[in-house]
């Protein structure tokens, strides 16, 4: 549960970072969501996993390591995301910062307001940006 | 109460494992997140209808069905008044928000159901 102690609005938008070295796949995002894929809930985590697609697609690669700290987006990570961040380009990964709205459907709405972190061997996704 | 609400009768409430289990959700990662919070919302932050009625108002209404027609205007069929507990659920939110015609409100009452027919067996 979200509380929100000032200005309330009736949408907002949310950051996440996501960091690996390939895009995401359907089975590697539903496995490390921990669904299955006959799941009664499958179709909620097909729409959430063609959102998350699709706003990595649109969002901001970070190629440098020195975008990591001049980022306008920066103040929406904890010091240890940034610090990943940065290895992660260090590595070779791709950083990419994008953002979720709480206006279109279901699954983005759901993505933007939950405060999650989904970690597995070939990719990382912070959200905890989302908190209203 | 709010005015708005949706009513859950069910003969049992199940452990959040079996809960999660039955919507083929492993017990940690996003997937067990949201559902947790489902969970709660039905059957940890609901009232019990029923418990209330015996508790407070059996006194002051013959039947349970009257304290619920009249005083929630919640009418339910006999099968479902006969149930252990009659929950009213407020403040849908997150997946099971109603403004959304895709919220997954149906799949998990479905899935309640299972559990109770499966219990039964």
């Amino acid at each position: 549960m979200k509380i929100k102690m000032d200005f309330v609005s009736n949408s907002s938008s949310t950051s996440f970072v996501y960091i690996a070295r390939d895009m995401l796949s359907r089975d590697e995002f539903f496995s490390a969501a921990g669904v299955g894929p006959d799941s009664p809930v499958a179709p909620l985590f097909e729409a959430m996993f063609a959102e998350l697609k699709t706003q990595i697609d649109r969002g901001t690669v970070l190629t440098r390591v020195e975008d990591v700290d001049t980022t306008e987006n920066r103040q929406h990570f904890t010091p240890e995301v940034l610090d990943r961040m940065k290895q992660g380009i260090v590595n070779g990964d791709t950083v990419t910062i994008g953002r979720f709205s709480s206006e279109n459907n279901l699954a983005e709405m759901t993505l933007c307001t939950e405060i999650f972190e989904i970690e597995s061997e070939r990719f990382f996704i912070n959200a905890y940006d989302n908190y209203w | 109460m709010n005015d708005r609400f949706l009513v859950l009768p069910v003969r049992r409430i199940p452990p959040l494992g079996e809960f999660l289990h039955a919507l083929k959700i492993k017990p940690t990662g996003l997937a067990a997140q949201l559902f947790t919070g489902v969970y709660n919302q039905l059957f940890v932050w609901s009232d019990d209808l029923r418990a209330q009625y015996d508790q407070y108002y059996c006194v002051e209404y013959p039947t349970l069905a009257a304290y619920l027609e009249l005083t929630r205007e919640v009418y339910l069929d006999p099968a479902e008044l006969e149930k252990t507990h009659i929950l009213a659920v407020e403040s849908l939110g997150g997946v099971l928000e109603e403004a959304y015609d895709d919220n997954v409100w149906d799949t998990v009452v479905a899935c309640i159901r299972n559990l109770e027919d499966g219990h039964e067996d």
